[in-house]
C-alpha cells in the first residue's frame, strides 16, 4: 500500500469514525469497527494496522477523547467519544464532502447516460 | 490549534513513561474476543471464529508497527528504538562490538590529537589579534646567494627600515636572553628563566596587553634609562603567588633590581614557548656595523596596504641601504614572511605527514569495521528476514542498521575521545622539544579545544554514515532476498558482499603499504644519521652551564679567572680525566658565527667567510676528542692577548679540516694570518693548528669553524665539558659543588651528558620514524585484522562447498591453497596499487630522509616481503580451518 493512498484512506475512515461516534456516542474499537463494517454493508473491513493509527491521528489531534471502560464482555476497553472540535471537523467535512460528490457526481454522470 | 496539540502529544509520546504498547496490546485483545464472541453468534465453531477473527485483524505487531509509526514525529520514537535494540544487539556480541570499538578509537583518536596539534601549530600558532596582517622580517640575500630562510636582522637595518617604511602601521625587534633569577628571599639558589629584550613597540605591534599594569614606554627604551621589566603572567603566580601590587616589586635578574612594571596575560610566551621575561632592548649606536645579524624584527600591516606592496618597499629600502654601504654585509631583499607560516614552517613537514599517516589509520580503521558489519549484516539475513516479514518496510531496515552503525561510532569517538585526551597532553609535552631542538617557537596546548572536539564529532559522524551506509544497505537488500527464503543462508548471498569486502581489504593493504614504506624510510634515515661520525667521541662525557651576571665579571680577565679556576677544581676530582670550557657546545645548534678574511687574499665585493666562531679552553680538544690534525692545541698564553685588550697584540686561532682544505688545499695554513669582519685595522690572528671537523647538526655536510682561546662573547654564559672514567651523571654533585665553591650565587643548569646532546641531535628523526613506525605497525595489525576477518567470514560462509569439495575428494592440501589464494588476491591487488602510490608520493618526504633515496630499493622490496608474509599468516589461520571442515557436518546442514 503506498503512503498517498493510505492517506486518502486515513481521511475519508476519519470522517466515518466520527460520524459513527455522533450517531452511537462513545463506543470501543471493536464497536466503531462493526458499525462502519455494518454500515459499509461489510464492503469494508477494518483490521489493526488500519483502525487504531486513524483513532489516535484523531485523538492526537483532540477530534477524540478516550477513556478506559469495561466492555459488554467485561474486558478492558478504550471507549472513544467525539469532543466538540470533533462535532465542527464533521460538520464542516460533512459539508465539503457533499460539495466534491455533487461536483464529481457533474463530471461523471452524463457520461454515464451517455453509456 | 489540532496541529499544535497533535505536536506536543507526539512529541511527548516517547517520554511520557506510559507503556502505550500495552495499553495497545489490552485493546487489541478486547477487539479479538469482541471479535471472536461476534463470530460465535453468527454461528462458527469454536475454532473457525478465532481464526476469522485472526485473519480480518492481522497480526497485533503489524499494528503496533503502524500505531508507532503515527505515533510520533516518524523518527523519536523510531531512533529511540533503534538505539535501544541496537544496544542489545551490541551487548549480544561483545567481541566484535570491543574489537570495533577500540579499532575506531584508535583511528578517531589518534586523528582528533594529530589534528589538534596542526591546529595549534599550523592554523591557528598564536594568540595575536589580526594574526594574519603580522609578518615576520627577514634579510635575505647576504651572502649573495638567495636562500629564502634568511637571516636575522641586524639593528641598524632595523632602525633603519623602521624610520624608512610606509607599509607597516608598527615594527618591532626582539631578541632572547637567559637571566640568573635571583631568588627573592636571598636565600635559595637562583635559577635560570628564558626571557626576551625588546623595542618598546613589541606589545603594541602584536596587539596584546598586559593584565596587570603597563607595557615600555619609549623613554625606557633608551640608554641609561632605569632597568623596567614585564613578567608572565606564570612567574607572577609561581614566584609572587599572584600578589597585588605587583608593579611595585622589583625581579633580581643577574644581579641587578628591575623594576616590575606589568603582568602578561595568560598563555602569552613569545618568542619561546618558555619566555617569561621581557625588558626593554637597549638601542644600538648608529656607527655599529650592520653585520650584526641578531635580532627577530615583526611588523604590523597597515590596513589597505598589500602584501606585495609592503613586500616591494622593503626591498627598496634594502636596495638603498646596500648603495649607501656596498661593503656592507646587509640584505639584497627583505623577507616578509607571515608570522603563522614562520612559527609552523619548521615543523609542517613532519605534522602534514604525521596527518596523511593518521588520516590512513582512520580509514583502515573505517574499512575492518565496514567489513565487520558487512559480514555480521550478512550474518544476520534471518533476522532482517523475519522482520521484513513481520512488515518492517526496506527504509526502516536501513534505518536501523544505520542506527546501529552509528551508535557504533558514538561509543567508538568516546572511547576516542579519552584516548585523544591522553595522546594529547604527551603530544603536547613532548613533540615541541622532540621536533624542534634548536629553535623553540612551537606551541601545543595540552587541552583539547573545541575546534578539535568538533572536528572530531565531524569525523566520527561523517565516516559513521560512510562505513555504515554500504554494509547497512546491503544487509537491508539481503533481508528483502531472504524473506523469500527463509533459511537466510544461500549459497550466493555472499558472493558479491564477499567482493565488496575483498575491495576493501585490497583498500586497506595498500594504505598499509603507503605507511609501511614511508616509516621504512624514516627508519633508514634514523639508521644513517646514527651512524654519523659527529667528529667528537661523546661518549663519559658531562657538560653543563653556566653564566656569569655581567655586573660582577665584568671584565673578559675576571671572567677567564673564573672558567680557569673552575677547570683547575674540576681536573682535581677524582673520576675526570679532563676538564675545559666552550661558548657553544658540538651538536647543540647552529648558534654563533662569524666572518673572517685571510691577510693578503682579499675576498671579491659582496663574498663572504662566513665560518663558525667558538671560544675553546686548551684543553677542550682533548676533552671532547676532537683530533689536532696539524700544529698544536691552544695553550693558556693564546688568550693573553685577548684578555689583555692590547689592540696589536697577536692572537691564536684553530680551524677546522674543511675550513683548511677549502682555502689552504695545499695543507699549508698554520702560520697564516686572519682577522675578522669587515675592519682592516682589526686584531690579526695566526692560525696555530687544524682540528678535525665536527658537526653542528647530524647529517650536515661539515661547515667552516674557527676556534678562539678565551672566552669573549657578551653573554658570558658557558658550557663546561667533563671527561670521566666514570657514568658520567654521577659527577654531577661534584661539578654542582665546585661552582657553589666558587660563587654561591651561581646556577648550574642544563646539566646533560654528551650522548644526551647528541641523541637530542636525531630527536626530530628519531620522534618522526617512532610515531610513523608505530603508525605504520598498527596499520598492519588492522590490516591483518581485516584480511584474517573477511577470511574466516568467506570459509563459514562457504562451509558448504568446502565440504561438498572434500566429499568429492578434494585433497586438505588443495583446499588449503584454495583458501590461502582467496586471502592473497586481494591483498596483492592491495600491496600493487600501495606500492605504486608510495612510488609517486615518495618524494614528498625527500626533507625528512636522510642518506636514503624517497625511491630506495631496499624500502621498496622489505616492505612488500613483510606484508606478504603478514598476508599469508592471517589467510593461514582460516584456511587452516577450513581445513578441519567435516564434509559429513556440511553436508547434513544442507
Amino acid at each position: 500500500m503506498g503512503s498517498g493512498k493510505a492517506d486518502v484512506w486515513l481521511g475519508t475512515l476519519s470522517l466515518m469514525i466520527l460520524k459513527t461516534l455522533q450517531t452511537m456516542g462513545p463506543l470501543h474499537g471493536y464497536g466503531i469497527a462493526r458499525r462502519i463494517e455494518q454500515t459499509s454493508q461489510d464492503r469494508l473491513a477494518l483490521n489493526y494496522g488500519t483502525l487504531y493509527p486513524a483513532l489516535l491521528k484523531l485523538e492526537q489531534d483532540r477530534h477524540v477523547r478516550s477513556e478506559w471502560g469495561v466492555s459488554e464482555n467485561n474486558r478492558k476497553a478504550k471507549f472513544y467519544a467525539i469532543t466538540p472540535a470533533g462535532l465542527e471537523r464533521l460538520a464542516k467535512e460533512e459539508r465539503d464532502w457533499a460539495e466534491t460528490a455533487s461536483i464529481v457526481a457533474c463530471f461523471l454522470s452524463p457520461r454515464e447516460k451517455d453509456a | 490549534m489540532a496541529t499544535f496539540h497533535s505536536l506536543i502529544s507526539r512529541l511527548a509520546a516517547p517520554f511520557s513513561g506510559r507503556s502505550w504498547s500495552g495499553d495497545l496490546n489490552a485493546e487489541f485483545e478486547t477487539h479479538l474476543q469482541l471479535q471472536i464472541d461476534a463470530n460465535l453468534r453468527a454461528g462458527m465453531s469454536e475454532r473457525e471464529a478465532r481464526r476469522a477473527a485472526l485473519d480480518k485483524l492481522g497480526a497485533p505487531a503489524v499494528g503496533v508497527e503502524a500505531y508507532r509509526e503515527r505515533m510520533v514525529f516518524g523518527w523519536l520514537d523510531t531512533l529511540l528504538r533503534d538505539v535501544r535494540y541496537g544496544l542489545r544487539s551490541m551487548r549480544r556480541s561483545p567481541g566484535f562490538v570491543t574489537v570495533a570499538i577500540l579499532t575506531l578509537a584508535l583511528g578517531i583518536g589518534a586523528n582528533t590529537a594529530m589534528f589538534s596539534v596542526i591546529y595549534a601549530t599550523l592554523v591557528h600558532p598564536l594568540p595575536f589579534p589580526d594574526l594574519d596582517r603580522l609578518y615576520v622580517l627577514r634579510e635575505q640575500g647576504l651572502m649573495g646567494n638567495d636562500s629564502n630562510v634568511g637571516n636575522p636582522v641586524s639593528p641598524r637595518n632595523y632602525l633603519d627600515w623602521q624610520a624608512a617604511n610606509k607599509s607597516f602601521s608598527s615594527m618591532a625587534a626582539l631578541r632572547g636572553s637567559e637571566y640568573n633569577l635571583g631568588s627573592n628571599d636571598g636565600h635559595s639558589r637562583p635559577e635560570r628563566v628564558y626571557g626576551a629584550v625588546c623595542s618598546y613597540t613589541l606589545f603594541g605591534t602584536l596587539g596584546v596587553k598586559p593584565v596587570i599594569g603597563r607595557t615600555f614606554t619609549a623613554d625606557e627604551d633608551k640608554k641609561g634609562a632605569p632597568h623596567v621589566a614585564l613578567i608572565s603572567y606564570g612567574l607572577w603566580q609561581s614566584h609572587f603567588g599572584g600578589a597585588a601590587g605587583i608593579t611595585h616589586r622589583t625581579i633580581r635578574l643577574d644581579g641587578e633590581e628591575y623594576s616590575i612594571v606589568g603582568v602578561m596575560p595568560p598563555g602569552f610566551s613569545y618568542p619561546a614557548r618558555d619566555t617569561v621575561i621581557w625588558s626593554p632592548l637597549l638601542p644600538v649606536s648608529s656607527t655599529e656595523g650592520r653585520g650584526n645579524h641578531q635580532l627577530l624584527a615583526v611588523a604590523r600591516l597597515r590596513p589597505g596596504v598589500t602584501l606585495a606592496h609592503a613586500q616591494a618597499e622593503m626591498n627598496l629600502i634594502a636596495k638603498n641601504i646596500l648603495a649607501s654601504e656596498p661593503d656592507a654585509l646587509t640584505a639584497r631583499t627583505v623577507g616578509v614572511i607571515p608570522m603563522a607560516e614562520y612559527v609552523g614552517k619548521r615543523s609542517s613537514t613532519i605534522l602534514l605527514t604525521l596527518l596523511a599517516a593518521v588520516a590512513c589509520l582512520l580509514l583502515i580503521a573505517c574499512v575492518n569495521v565496514a567489513n565487520l558489519l558487512l559480514a555480521r549484516g550478512s550474518r544476520r539475513a534471518r533476522e532482517f528476514g523475519v522482520r521484513v516479514a513481520l512488515g518492517a518496510g526496506r527504509g526502516r531496515l536501513l534505518r536501523q542498521l544505520l542506527t546501529e552503525g552509528l551508535l557504533l561510532f558514538a561509543c567508538g569517538a568516546l572511547a576516542g575521545l579519552a584516548f585523544a585526551c591522553g595522546l594529547n597532553v604527551l603530544l603536547a609535552h613532548y613533540l615541541p622539544r622532540l621536533l624542534n631542538s634548536a629553535d623553540i617557537d612551537l606551541f601545543i596546548p595540552s587541552v583539547l579545544d573545541w575546534h578539535a572536539l568538533l572536528f572530531m564529532l565531524l569525523c566520527a559522524a561523517v565516516v559513521g554514515a560512510a562505513t555504515s551506509l554500504l554494509p547497512a544497505w546491503r544487509a537491508a537488500r539481503l533481508g528483502a532476498v531472504s524473506n523469500a527464503d527463509a533459511s537466510g543462508r544461500t549459497a550466493t548471498g555472499g558472493r558479491k558482499s564477499h567482493r565488496t569486502q575483498n575491495t576493501l581489504v585490497a583498500g586497506e593493504v595498500a594504505l598499509c603499504t603507503l605507511l609501511l614504506v614511508a616509516a621504512g624510510l624514516l627508519a633508514r634515515s634514523l639508521y644513517n644519521l646514527q651512524r654519523v661520525d659527529p667528529g667528537v667521541r661523546t661518549g663519559n662525557v658531562l657538560t653543563a652551564t653556566v653564566a656569569l651576571p655581567g655586573k660582577q665579571y665584568a671584565t673578559q680577565r675576571a671572567v677567564s679567572g673564573f672558567t680557569q679556576q673552575l677547570i683547575d677544581r674540576l681536573a682535581a676530582t677524582p673520576g675526570v680525566v679532563s676538564a675545559a670550557t666552550i661558548d657553544v657546545l658540538p651538536l647543540d645548534g647552529w648558534q654563533n658565527d662569524t666572518t673572517i678574511e685571510i691577510d693578503g687574499r682579499p675576498m671579491p665585493r659582496g663574498q663572504w667567510i662566513d665560518p663558525m666562531h667558538r671560544e675553546a679552553s686548551p684543553t677542550y680538544f682533548a676533552t671532547m676528542g676532537i683530533p689536532i690534525l696539524q700544529g698544536r692545541a691552544f695553550t693558556v698564553q693564546d688568550s693573553e692577548p685577548i684578555l689583555s685588550s692590547e689592540p696589536h697584540g697577536m692572537g691564536a686561532v684553530i680551524i677546522n679540516k674543511a675550513l683548511a682544505q677549502r682555502f689552504w688545499p695545499r695543507g699549508d695554513a698554520v702560520g697564516c694570518l686572519i682577522h675578522y669582519g669587515d675592519a682592516p685595522g682589526a686584531r690579526r690572528y695566526q692560525i696555530v693548528g687544524v682540528v678535525g671537523d665536527v658537526t653542528y647538526q647530524l647529517g650536515n655536510a661539515p661547515d667552516f669553524v674557527v676556534y678562539t682561546a678565551a672566552l669573549d662573547g657578551e653573554s658570558q654564559a658557558f658550557h663546561i665539558v667533563v671527561r670521566t672514567t666514570l657514568d658520567p651523571l654521577a659527577l654531577a654533585p661534584a661539578l654542582r659543588a665546585a661552582v657553589k665553591d666558587l660563587d654561591s650565587g651561581l646556577p648550574v643548569f642544563a646539566i646533560r651528558t654528551m650522548d644526551e646532546v647528541a641523541s637530542q641531535n636525531a630527536a626530530p628523526t628519531r620522534c618522526t620514524s617512532f610515531l610513523l613506525g608505530s603508525l605504520a605497525l598498527l596499520a598492519l595489525l588492522l590490516a591483518s585484522i581485516g584480511l584474517y576477518g573477511v577470511l574466516s567470514y568467506g570459509v563459514e560462509q562457504q562451509r558448504n562447498e568446502i565440504g561438498l569439495r572434500i566429499a568429492l575428494g578434494s585433497s586438505r592440501a588443495q583446499v588449503l591453497r584454495r583458501v590461502v589464494a582467496q586471502g592473497l588476491r586481494p591483498a596483492l591487488a592491495g600491496l600493487a596499487a600501495g606500492l605504486l602510490a608510495a612510488f609517486a608520493l615518495a618524494k614528498l618526504l625527500a626533507s625528512l630522509l636522510y642518506g636514503v633515496a624517497p625511491r630506495d630499493l631496499s624500502t621498496f622490496t622489505a616492505v612488500p616481503l613483510a606484508l606478504l608474509g603478514v598476508a599469508l599468516l592471517a589467510s593461514f589461520v582460516p584456511a587452516w580451518r577450513a581445513t578441519r571442515v567435516d564434509p559429513m557436518a556440511a553436508l547434513r546442514c544442507e
